[in-house]
């Protein structure tokens, strides 16, 4: 009977601990926001077929192999108190219009030749600015 | 590496039904420039379905940044640090998107952080010239 009691109070502990967490993770988290997208990515169909983007603050960042779309890169500041190891990143209330037309992507070419090309990104080798 | 065709694409991926990327968000970097906290955030200009060759624009989007507090309060250095001059300000106001609505938040805390370490009965004496950088006006003198 007692230790029916124990584990029973032992689930009704764990359950309360559990809850405890959780209330206190959800109520310290904080957010800051920004509207997008910051800038008009263009798209055009290049010379030899391909799509060809065009943007100032654009950076490709797909693997070898993958499309090469490019990125937006946004950078926000967080408060003095916030702890940076913990930032994530979502983009809510998202909406893509399709451009017209079948596209053909090029695919991402491997690091080191994508060096020598315009609009070569920070996986390329690029510096990060921070 | 053996998995990409001889044309340089990924099979994975040009042979799969669905979009790519499939979250607009690839990378979470973040980084420290003097005393400001910098997150840098990847998002995708476009989505794009090989298969049929579909591509899609981000017309519209809200992007969110959630973070917890530090766990710990500021400590002496991190308050001095606050008191760091003013030479990256420029730079990060150029780089980051919401400098306008954030440089407050550290002035705040630097303002804050004094006011406690008076109340614990330190002597804080604010010269014109500090509270002229911290609140960026040319003739006032605070005491805490």
């Amino acid at each position: 009977m007692t230790a029916i009691r124990f584990k029973h109070f032992g689930r009704a502990a764990a359950a309360g601990l559990l809850m405890l967490l959780l209330v206190r993770g959800t109520a310290h988290a904080e957010e800051v926001s920004v509207m997008l997208p910051l800038e008009r990515v263009t798209v055009s169909v290049g010379d030899d077929g391909f799509a060809k983007f065009g943007g100032s603050e654009v950076q490709y960042l797909s693997d070898t192999g993958e499309p090469a779309i490019p990125y937006m890169i946004v950078r926000t500041l967080l408060p003095p108190e916030a702890d940076p190891a913990t930032a994530v990143a979502a983009v809510k209330n998202r909406r893509f219009e399709e451009q017209p037309g079948t596209w053909q992507i090029r695919p991402t070419p491997q690091r080191g030749y994508e060096n020598s090309r315009q609009g070569a990104g920070r996986l390329a080798g690029g510096p990060n600015p921070l | 590496m053996d998995r990409i065709r001889s044309d340089g694409k990924d099979p994975a991926i040009y042979e799969q039904e669905g979009l790519f990327p499939k979250d607009p968000v690839v990378g979470v970097t973040s980084g420290k420039l003097r005393q400001w906290q910098i997150v840098e955030v990847a998002v995708a200009a476009f989505q794009y379905e090989p298969l049929t060759g579909r591509l899609y624009r981000l017309a519209k989007g809200k992007l969110v940044v959630s973070f917890r507090p530090k766990s710990t309060l500021l400590t002496g250095g991190e308050t001095q640090a606050l008191l760091a001059d003013g030479v990256a300000d420029d730079q990060v106001k150029r780089l980051t998107v919401n400098y306008a609505a954030m440089a407050p938040r550290y002035r705040g805390t630097l303002l804050a952080a004094q006011a406690a370490r008076a109340r614990q009965g330190y002597a804080i004496v604010t010269t014109n010239a500090i509270a002229n950088a911290v609140s960026g006006s040319s003739a006032s003198s605070t005491t805490l």
